[in-house]
């Protein structure tokens, strides 16, 4: 310890210390000589021995490193186009991982609190389930299971937005639709992160009888809608036309699309005549528990089991038979299975890049190194360790990398914030801080200097420095990993680009949707078929309504409802007998029912082909859920799922209990978006009480679109980017290869030879790494793909096409990438060639 | 009779100087000089060794070094013995002479 410590005094005073010794040193060789006694001492080489005293402190690696990394920085400064294509080589292998990596850590880094006993409530039935459960059943699990340490409620609802007492937001324009979660205080302290200002809802503030209603904004809300209003606390909305005070702000929640956040007692505040709170047969909430402590989910699913029993006695409308409820932990489902393969494989394809990064910059430090043959000989001649010139050589890779990972670094954290803020979210730069970024920058850095740069080293100061075979290996890895990255991000490019065209197979541009949400303004079935009724009457004398029609959910809509079959999801929805016709969708065989029909269905061909394979469907029977006789098909139900046109779905008639859920399908003439007004006019205007949620069809694709548009976006780019990494590094590779063989091609001139010998001579070294290269990559790529197959559904069957247009492009962009300086090898001039050196 | 260096006899020089500096602080040159006396001008070859050796004895804290002034007026270093040196002395010349009754023993009977 106290050597250390004189160690480190030793460090931190080492000038005048130096100067001690030789001035002791020089002091005692000057008595040496005064003294002239008979024999002759010898003092030694003072230099030597101020070097071997210098090294007792144990100092000299950092003299040495010093040294290195001057040395390096010169010579790196002396070529300044070699350094910076090696950083931005390095940068884009390394951002690319650093940014892959971020994103992977925003997407599983908990935003819940322990979120191995939070779990999600659903209901479970014999035959299926429902992700959505009535407020007051919910209320009673909440109140008698012992499992629960609390039960969080949150019941989502568009409502409608008038400006701030004191004038923000736009005063005078149309009033907008907000979502808002109507939720239990336990929503504050058990699943959402801290407010960012302000308070969370309290139970005691907020949910008794005679508390006001107030508001939670979120802050991209605020941010938006609002322009940030500094003094918004305090402030009321007009929500539903009622007063409520803000008294706090949720910045970046798990549910990105709510605006506002209100106390669910105060739900029947802002929406006129809503029962929520009191009736049992509305499975209308999402419920969230959170399990005491070493309560295991099993157990709590058995404990519902047997109140759910005990509830039928009370409610039998309220719960099914054999009901009970189905719990998923928060940590399970934050990664679908099928996420996990496509998360590994994108994070296999990231790697990918900065293989083919590093292998780049091995074959060009390789080249370079080739180049500096002679003062690398130079330096070993004249004393220098094998150890020492490649610690040299090393030191001059990790500053590269340094530099590089210092402007990957600079490169994600830019990426990602674009990024989160096209998703919506607001600016967070702590991401960029985490330490596990960092270290996992520091990590590659390090992994990428030892790929890069050891090989070359140790190759080039070995006893036969021709780097040939290492070249070799460089440049199969690079163009195999560039190969595998191309062709498989081709295919994702192709498959998401279905996507893009995603074809519901019906003609979704013109059709819009109101949602009066009769049900949560306490109309019953009879009061909501009378609305109805009148709407379409009034709707009728509308112009530009071409056809109306209703259904039970909505197109598109965030509610399904479903049976298994066979292990596979159907999708069911009932539709009055309009539909077929002002949705557009076809009928490829049978006939459509009217609305007064009962027990009949229509289903997909998807469904048909599952359930009844090589069979006519029509006049068949289906049982399950509800005896129904299949009198038409329809070509694909699109309706239910805007990602997979294939769906498997069953068409019902609309029966008398749907119609105060029901949503109207409207088909209009014109452009949808000017009608919307006149349309929130029609239906609002039957009864002031509602505020009719207007919704396009086309908005809800275009979002959809949007989302596959950046991952294609994504994914093209990385393409593109292994292309451009080989591209370059074999431009570069053949470029000094030529510059090499100056000489030899001159003589080869010079005897005669013509431009395709010449040719030839340049580019024959390259084309055996390059082809073994390509024949693994495409061995490899074939693989990646059929495991992607197997998980992704949406990627398109084995696709020769993308494969070829790949390889296609590939070649041609290699054969580009060497041209260049075989065109300079053809024209050297033989005279000159033989003075180069 | 020829000159024995001292590095045939590694760590040795170490223990003459702790064991030069045992009567009181001497400067390096005194020390070569006493050395080389001592030993009939056998031991040390290179006086300029003895720098390295004190360095390392600094470090390991055996010795203080302070500026003085010499018999003839000259700025020197003078080098005395801690309690850690002389601690250090007497181990090692037990294990010194340990070490050379025991080749002592061999040289003798073998």
């Amino acid at each position: 310890m106290t050597e250390l410590f004189r160690r480190i005094q030793y460090l931190l005073n080492r000038r005048r210390l130096e100067r001690d010794l030789s001035e002791e040193m020089a002091g005692h060789r000057e008595m040496m000589t005064e003294a002239k006694s008979g024999v002759d001492p010898v003092f030694g080489s003072q230099l030597r021995l101020i070097e071997s005293s210098r090294e007792v402190w144990g100092w000299c690696w950092l003299d040495r490193l010093f040294q290195d990394l001057r040395y390096g920085l010169r010579l790196l400064r002396k070529s300044p186009g070699f350094t910076l294509t090696a950083v931005l080589i390095l940068a884009l292998g390394i951002g690319v991982n650093l940014t892959a990596f971020r994103l992977l850590l925003l997407e599983t880094t908990p935003t819940v609190r322990d979120p191995d006993s939070l779990v999600e409530v659903a209901r479970w039935f014999p035959n299926g389930m429902g992700t959505t459960i009535a407020y007051p059943v919910l209320a009673f699990y909440s109140e008698h299971a012992h499992s629960f340490r609390s039960v969080i409620a949150a019941h989502e609802e568009s409502v409608v937005f008038g400006e701030t007492t004191s004038g923000y937001g736009t005063p005078g324009s149309a009033p907008e639709n907000v979502m808002v979660n109507f939720v239990t205080a336990t929503y504050f302290t058990d699943q959402a992160p801290p407010v960012a200002s302000g308070r969370a809802l309290a139970a005691a503030l907020d949910e008794t009888p005679r508390s006001e209603p107030v508001a939670i904004l979120s802050q991209r809300f605020w941010e938006r809608r609002l322009g940030s209003a500094p003094d918004i606390l305090g402030q009321s909305l007009r929500l539903n036309g009622k007063s409520v005070r803000v008294v706090g702000i949720l910045r970046n929640p798990r549910e990105h699309h709510i605006d506002v956040w209100m106390a669910v007692a105060k739900q029947p505040l802002v929406v006129d005549g809503s029962k929520l709170l009191s009736d049992w047969t509305s499975a209308s909430t999402h419920g969230t528990a959170r399990l005491n402590p070493g309560v295991s989910v099993h157990a709590a699913e058995e404990e519902s089991r047997a109140l759910a029993a005990a509830l039928r006695e009370s409610h039998p409308e309220a719960v099914g038979k054999d009901e009970r409820l189905s719990l998923t932990p928060f940590s399970s489902n934050r990664m679908h299975p099928q996420e996990v393969v496509a998360a590994a494989m994108a994070a296999t394809l990231v790697m990918l890049i900065l293989v083919v990064a590093c292998a780049n910059l091995g074959s060009l430090l390789l080249a370079r190194g080739i180049a500096r043959d002679r003062e690398i000989r130079t330096r070993l001649a004249l004393g220098a360790s094998r150890v020492r010139v490649v610690r040299q050589m090393l030191t001059e890779s990790t500053l590269l990398a340094a530099a590089g990972s210092l402007m990957a670094w600079l490169l994600s954290a830019v990426t990602l914030q674009v990024f989160l803020t096209e998703a919506g979210d607001s600016k967070d730069w702590s991401l960029a801080l985490d330490w596990r970024v960092m270290a996992s920058t520091v990590v590659v850095a390090l992994l990428a200097v030892l790929v890069f740069g050891l090989a070359p080293a140790l190759r080039l100061t070995g006893s036969a420095p021709r780097g040939g075979r290492a070249r070799s290996v460089f440049l199969a890895a690079q163009v195999g990993a560039s190969c595998v990255l191309l062709m498989i991000s081709g295919q994702l490019v192709r498959s998401f680009g279905e996507l893009l065209k995603l074809n519901p197979d019906f003609d979704y541009q013109k059709v819009l949707t109101i949602s009066p949400k009769l049900h949560g303004h306490g109309y019953d079935d009879s009061n909501a078929k009378q609305y109805f009724a009148e709407l379409h009457q009034r709707l009728s004398t509308v112009p530009g309504v071409e056809h109306a029609c209703l259904t039970w959910l909505r197109v598109w809509g965030d509610t399904y409802s479903g049976f298994f079959d066979g292990g596979r999801n159907v999708r069911i929805n009932r539709v009055d007998g309009d539909c077929i016709a002002t949705l557009g969708l076809h009928l490829s065989r049978g006939r459509n029912f009217a609305s007064y029909e009962r027990d009949v269905a229509l289903v997909s061909e998807s469904f048909a082909r599952w359930h009844w394979p090589g069979e006519d469907p029509i006049g068949k029977r289906l049982s399950v859920p509800v005896l129904a006789t299949v009198v038409g098909v329809v070509t694909k139900a699109g309706t239910f799922d805007i990602q997979d046109a294939n769906a498997m779905g069953v068409y019902y008639p609309l029966t008398l209990q749907d119609y105060s859920d029901a949503t109207v399908v409207i088909r209009v003439a014109g452009v949808p978006g000017t009608l919307a007004g006149t349309l929130i006019g029609v239906a609002g205007s039957q009864d002031s009480k509602l505020r009719p949620v207007v919704s396009l069809l086309r908005t809800t694709y275009d979002n959809a679109v949007a989302q596959s548009r950046t991952r294609v976006a994504i994914l093209g780019l990385l393409g593109l980017l292994a292309t451009m990494l080989a591209a370059i590094g074999l431009a570069g590779l053949t470029g000094y290869t030529v510059s090499q063989r100056t000489r030899e091609i001159g003589v080869r001139i010079a005897l005669g030879a013509d431009r395709p010998r010449v040719v030839r001579a340049v580019v024959r070294p390259l084309a055996f790494p390059v082809a073994a290269g390509m024949v693994s990559g495409m061995l490899i790529a074939g693989v990646i793909s059929t495991v992607l197959r197997n998980n992704l559904s949406s990627l398109r069957p084995a696709d020769p096409l993308a494969y070829f247009m790949a390889i296609g492009m590939f070649v041609f962009v290699i054969a580009l990438a060497v041209s260049v300086p075989a065109r300079r090898a053809v024209r050297i001039q033989p005279a000159e060639a033989l003075r180069h050196e | 009779m020829p000159k024995v260096g001292l590095d045939l006899v590694p760590g040795t020089l170490v223990m003459l100087i702790l064991r030069v500096l045992q009567p009181g602080s001497m400067h390096g040159y005194a020390i070569a000089q006493r050395i080389r006396q001592l030993s009939g001008e056998v031991l040390l070859v290179e006086e300029g060794s003895l720098y390295p050796a004190l360095q390392r004895m600094l470090l390991k804290g055996w010795v203080d070094a302070r500026w003085g002034t010499s018999d003839t007026k000259r700025r020197v270093r003078f080098y005395t013995l801690t309690p850690a040196g002389r601690k250090q002395l007497a181990t090692e010349l037990a294990g010194y002479s340990h070490i050379n009754e025991a080749i002592q023993t061999v040289i003798k009977f073998a």
